[in-house]
C-alpha cells in the first residue's frame, strides 16, 4: 500500500477529499471509514495498515483534540517510523496548524521537518494535493517541494521549561 | 505546590526489588518526555493511609501508567498481586468521572508482559488493548515514550534509543542514592536525579 492517511475527526472532510484525489491518481491508500464504531479489532487493523504502508500522511488541522483512538493511531505511527527509517512520514498541514509533538519527535530536533501546507485550503487545496502526489510518485523530493519547519528553538525551550518544572516539583517535596 | 494535572503521570507498578530496574526505567522515560512522575512513594512514610495517598496522587494526574505484568499467580499458593488492578480501577473511575471535562479526561497506558493472558484475566478491558513488553527495559521504554509523545500535552521527545542510552547514568545515580539513604530514597531525590540526567536536544 502506498499511503496510510492519519487524521482527526475535525478534519474528516479533508481526509476524504485527499483520499479520493490520491486514488484517482493511482495511489493506493488506507483511510478508515468506521471510526464511529471502534471495537476490540479496530486497533490491530490500524496498526497493520500503518505497518504495511510505505508512506504515512498525517493530516493536521489547526485544532488538535485527538480522541483516544486517534492518540492510539499517533502512537502506532511514531512507533512505526522509529522502527523503520525507510517508512516516510509526510505532514499535510491545514491553515496555520503546528506540527504536533509526535511528528516533531520522529526527526532529530536539529533537523527541519518538511511538510506540505494548504494555508488557505479553500484556495490552495488542489495545489497542496498536487504537490503531495508528485512527492508520493517520486517525481519531486518532499524537502524540495515542501515547507521546511525548524522547531529546534521551541523544542529546546519547551524541554528546559518542563525539566525546570520537574525540579520545582521535586523541591516542593523536600 | 499544586502540580499541574496535564503534566502529571501516575505510575502504578510493583515497588519491590525485582521490579526496581523497570520502575526506574518508567520514571526516567516519563521525565525524559517532560512529564512529572507521581506515585504513592512521593509522600514518603507519612501517616496517611496508603490508599489515600494513591487516590490523591492519581486523581491529581491526567495520565497514568499501569503495569499488570505481575498480576498473576505467584508462590506456592498462586496468589496474584491485586494492588495494580485495584489502582487501574481507580484510574478508570477517574476517567469516567471526568468525561465531561473537555481536554482533562483521564487517560492511561496499560502494560502487560507478552505472555500475559489478560483477556482471560479481565475481559472487560476488551477495546483498551494493553501495550505488551517482554519484561526488559529495552522493550518497556519504547512503549512508554511512544505513548507519552502521542498525548495532547506532549512536547518534542527524545527517541527511545536516546532514552535508553541515557538510562545507565540515571541508574548509577539511583544506586548511589540507595546506598546513601539505605534503600529509602526520598521521591524528591529520585526526581532530581532523573531530570539531571535527561540529555538536551
Amino acid at each position: 500500500m502506498d499511503a496510510f492517511i492519519s487524521y482527526t475527526v475535525a478534519d474528516r472532510k479533508w481526509a476524504e477529499k485527499l483520499n479520493q484525489a490520491l486514488i484517482a491518481s493511482g495511489i493506493s491508500t488506507w483511510l478508515d471509514r468506521e471510526r464511529a464504531f471502534p471495537g476490540a479489532t479496530w486497533r490491530p487493523a490500524i496498526e497493520e495498515a500503518i505497518q504495511a504502508a510505505d508512506n504515512i500522511i498525517v493530516l493536521i488541522g489547526p485544532i488538535q483534540k485527538p480522541s483516544l483512538l486517534e492518540r492510539h493511531e499517533w502512537q502506532a505511527v511514531v512507533e512505526a517510523i522509529w522502527a523503520n527509517t525507510e517508512k516516510r512520514l509526510i505532514p499535510l498541514l491545514l491553515e496555520d496548524a503546528k506540527l504536533p509533538a509526535f511528528v516533531r519527535s520522529t526527526a532529530s530536533a536539529a533537523e527541519p521537518i518538511a511538510a506540505i501546507r494548504a494555508r488557505n485550503p479553500r484556495r490552495d487545496w488542489n495545489r497542496a494535493v498536487s504537490d503531495l502526489i508528485q512527492v508520493l510518485k517520486g517525481k519531486v523530493g518532499l524537502r524540495d517541494r515542501g515547507e521546511l519547519i525548524s522547531t529546534i528553538e521551541e523544542d529546546r525551550s519547551e524541554q528546559r521549561e518542563r525539566l525546570s518544572y520537574i525540579r520545582k516539583v521535586a523541591h516542593s517535596f523536600f | 505546590m499544586k502540580i499541574a494535572p496535564e503534566k502529571s503521570v501516575f505510575i502504578n507498578c510493583p515497588y519491590d526489588a525485582a521490579f526496581a530496574p523497570l520502575f526506574d526505567a518508567i520514571v526516567f522515560a516519563t521525565v525524559c518526555c517532560g512529564f512529572v512522575p507521581r506515585s504513592a512513594l512521593e509522600s514518603g512514610t507519612v501517616a496517611e493511609p496508603r490508599m489515600e495517598r494513591v487516590t490523591s496522587a492519581l486523581f491529581a494526574s491526567k495520565y497514568s501508567i499501569h503495569d499488570l505484568s505481575r498480576s498473576k499467580g505467584e508462590g506456592e499458593e498462586g496468589w496474584a498481586r491485586f494492588n495494580m488492578p485495584l489502582e487501574l480501577g481507580i484510574a478508570m473511575a477517574r476517567r469516567y468521572m471526568t468525561r465531561k471535562l473537555k481536554g482533562r479526561r483521564h487517560d492511561w497506558l496499560l502494560l502487560v508482559s507478552n505472555d500475559h493472558k489478560y483477556m482471560r484475566f479481565v475481559s472487560d478491558l476488551a477495546g483498551f488493548d494493553p501495550a505488551m513488553y517482554d519484561g526488559t527495559v529495552e522493550t518497556l521504554v519504547p512503549r512508554i515514550v511512544s505513548w507519552l509523545v502521542s498525548r495532547p500535552d506532549a512536547i518534542h521527545t527524545l527517541t527511545p534509543k536516546a532514552v535508553l542510552e541515557a538510562l545507565p547514568a540515571f541508574q548509577a545515580r539511583r544506586h548511589a542514592l540507595g546506598i546513601e539513604w539505605v534503600g529509602e530514597v526520598p521521591w524528591s531525590h529520585v526526581l532530581v536525579a532523573a531530570q539531571e540526567n535527561v540529555p538536551e536536544f
